[in-house]
């Protein structure tokens, strides 16, 4: 069953006239075979430009915020089941309106329904649970609006298809234990058993290659989510991670945790990365590329923590020179081979990357000129037995 | 697998050769799998690594290190980058030159950062140019332009750039956004001789690449200096119809060169600062607030919609 406002041959024929772009961008096919591509594959649906679309989003967010603030300025409801009503009132208008421009504009990703539809999904949490909310302070209502959170961003999900609605249900999901005072080894053991269920259910579910491509595609996001939100949550480092760094205070023995569950964990954190790169390299999943790659960063992060090591400020460097000679090593190892290339895998750049105007790594360059400026030790002094650099002295007054 | 179906449709009706569907179609199947983003993004954070590792050692440990230890290895390091640069490099050309390899654009980022901070460190520790330190800034933002454009180097540009900005004055921190009068002329006339810089060479064919970096530097501190402006002064001020000119400037760029970053940029600061205006005017009035931010809103999403149905229906 396709709850789905949008039929597969649609978002299909999107992403195929995405890939001919993309083709076309990086010189593999001529305009002619484009617009052959292009007239083959009409989606029949309106999509906008991703600047547009963040204008869109701002703007109707900003509108819709300001007319219901406009509303309660009016009206004032006198109490809690009045605002409630009121906000569950807007919600479905929100809903309804986002449902109406996608059918009858035949909208794709353009803003506007975007902005009504998550509007509508906070509207409606935040709605119920002061409807929920009774005299006195309730404390399951947190996790009330986070099933309601974890449901509602399901069906918008399913009906409009926004990745980001999918993760923040999760987000909402492993935000239950949270809010259920538990200790620590409780409140680890539920959020593993929520995000590996998930993962597994998504692995069964999707056990045979869908039919579409988008859809695979998405499909594979979710999973790499849920796959790396699974290793922050067996990590019990990584609270700490980059505080021992700084702060020199000892850490708490074992996480707080038994050490049987400490050594395990700390053996996992070697082995999820390990399954993420396996499983992405083997199936050319690069969102578990990224997700293993980034956990295997962090778990060489974190190790002196679990071993209870002393942290040194060239430890980043370190890391640094390992993460440099390992990617060198790599691009070597695929230069040598068959036309670059091994098990059907290369460094060389294939697909060109459509160019927006900004660049993220030119971003972190900006960066660097603070970074250099306070990192700088104090002026020497006039006197070598001056600020206590002599050895012995460390007399504040001129000798 | 609709695409490859389409493919082979293609190239039965000799759209498509032989060779494009094989590639194509290797292509979509993965059997020809690039890991080129990765392993760059690899490289790009090694290099931060090594360079947040080496900060924190010098802070950490220069006493014990030794002042010609620090500099002695820091100077080395710069020295063996670049000269690996000026060895491997291509020959300059005005146009985009590839590097010669994937290593080659952070190495020579790393050597220029590393350049900054040891001379951040002669300059802390020993002062050789007393009150005149800022101008190793110019200087070392002029070497920096130098390598961006021998090389062909965006990080590097990105670097002189902010560079240039801290000469004249400017470092990423909470005060930035707190301009005094002083500091707000200081990021007007850096940003105009930044967009002149950018404009001229862009005219002249040299590295026409590089021209989204000149004009991103030369937006947000131009329009950031002009809300600061409009903040502290409001309507009565030579800052707002300023800010609304240099709006319309940027959005009809983005129009014309179908860059709609540039658009989205003239939007969100335009709105900003006539919204700073009319709240200013409004002071206390939440009613008659709310109302303008949705008629005004409801405007920009209208003519948005008219502006991008013109651009799908020209695409």
């Amino acid at each position: 069953m396709n709850l789905c406002l949008y039929a597969p041959e649609q978002e299909e024929n999107l992403f195929i006239r995405r890939q001919a772009r993309t083709w076309r961008r990086s010189g593999l096919i001529a305009e002619a075979q484009l617009r052959a591509i292009d007239s083959r594959t009409d989606p029949q649906v309106k999509e906008a430009n991703l600047f547009f679309r963040i204008l869109f989003v701002a703007f109707t967010l900003i509108c819709y915020s300001a007319v219901i603030g406009f509303y309660f300025w009016i009206v004032e409801p006198r109490d809690h089941r009045g605002v409630a009503l009121s906000l569950l009132f807007f919600a479905f208008a929100a809903y309804g309106l986002a449902e109406y421009l996608v059918k009858a504009n035949h909208w794709y990703r353009h803003g506007v329904e975007e902005a009504l539809a998550v509007t509508a999904m906070g509207l409606f949490c935040t709605g119920m649970a002061l409807l929920l909310q009774g005299r006195g302070y309730d404390p399951s209502l947190a996790v009330k609006a986070g099933i309601f959170c974890a449901v509602s961003a399901c069906w918008i999900y399913l009906r409009f298809g926004y990745l980001y609605a999918a993760l923040i249900g999760y987000l909402a999901l492993c935000s239950l234990p949270f809010h259920m005072n538990l200790p620590a080894m409780e409140l680890r053991i539920n959020l593993l058993l929520i995000l590996g269920a998930s993962l597994l259910l998504s692995f069964l579910f999707y056990a045979r290659p869908a039919a579409e491509v988008f859809r695979e595609k998405k499909n594979t996001l979710i999973q790499a989510v849920l796959f790396a939100g699974l290793y922050c949550a067996v990590n019990l480092r990584l609270p700490d991670m980059g505080r021992s760094f700084f702060e020199p205070s000892p850490l708490q023995p074992y996480a707080g945790f038994p050490p049987v569950l400490y050594w395990t964990s700390y053996v996992l954190t070697f082995f999820i990365p390990g399954v993420g790169l396996f499983h992405g390299l083997k199936a050319r999943r690069r969102a578990f590329i990224i997700a293993g790659a980034m956990a295997a960063v962090v778990t060489l992060s974190t190790n002196k923590d679990y071993l209870g090591m002393k942290h040194y400020a060239w430890d980043p460097a370190i890391l640094g020179v390992a993460l440099v000679l390992g990617a060198l090593a790599v691009i070597r190892w695929f230069s040598r081979g068959e036309g670059k290339a091994r098990h059907g895998m290369t460094a060389e750049n294939l697909l060109i990357r459509e160019n927006h105007g900004i660049d993220l790594d030119a971003l972190g360059a900006v960066m660097v000129p603070g970074f250099i400026d306070s990192n700088q030790p104090p002026p020497q002094s006039l006197s070598p037995f001056e600020g206590g650099e002599s050895g012995g002295g460390g007399a504040e007054r001129r000798y | 697998m609709k695409t490859i179906a389409l493919l082979t449709d293609l190239n039965r009706q000799g759209i498509l050769t032989d060779q494009q569907l094989h590639v194509l179609s290797d292509l979509h199947l993965e059997r020809r799998f690039s890991l080129h983003d990765e392993l760059r993004a690899c490289l790009y954070a090694g290099v931060l690594f090594i360079l947040a590792g080496l900060g924190f050692t010098i802070k950490a440990y220069f006493a014990q290190l030794g002042d010609i230890a620090v500099i002695g290895s820091l100077g080395l390091c710069t020295l063996g980058a670049f000269c690996y640069c000026f060895l491997k490099g291509k020959a300059y050309s005005t146009e985009a030159v590839a590097p010669p390899n994937m290593i080659f654009d952070y190495l020579l980022f790393f050597g220029c950062t590393v350049y900054s901070l040891e001379i951040a460190y002669i300059e802390t520790r020993f002062q050789p140019l007393a009150d005149l330190w800022v101008h190793d800034l110019l200087i070392s933002s002029a070497l920096f332009f130098f390598f961006a454009y021998r090389f062909d180097n965006r990080l590097v540009l990105s670097l002189a750039l902010s560079t240039l900005a801290a000469w004249f004055g400017f470092k990423m921190s909470p005060d930035f956004f707190h301009f005094q009068q002083y500091h707000r002329l200081y990021a007007i006339a850096y940003a105009l001789l930044l967009f002149l810089t950018g404009s001229l060479l862009y005219r002249r064919s040299i590295k026409r690449h590089f021209l989204d970096i000149y004009l991103n530097f030369t937006i947000h501190f131009l329009f950031l200096a002009l809300i600061s402006g409009v903040i502290q002064y409001k309507v009565f001020s030579l800052y707002l119809p300023a800010l609304a000119i240099c709006c319309a400037i940027a959005a009809a760029y983005g129009l014309r060169a179908k860059r709609f970053l540039y658009l989205l940029y003239a939007m969100v600061y335009g709105y900003a600062g006539l919204g700073i205006v009319v709240a200013d005017i409004l002071s206390g009035e939440e009613g008659p607030l709310f109302i303008y931010f949705i008629f005004s809103s409801i405007g920009v999403v209208g003519s948005l919609y008219v502006l991008s149905r013109k651009f799908r229906e020209e695409s």
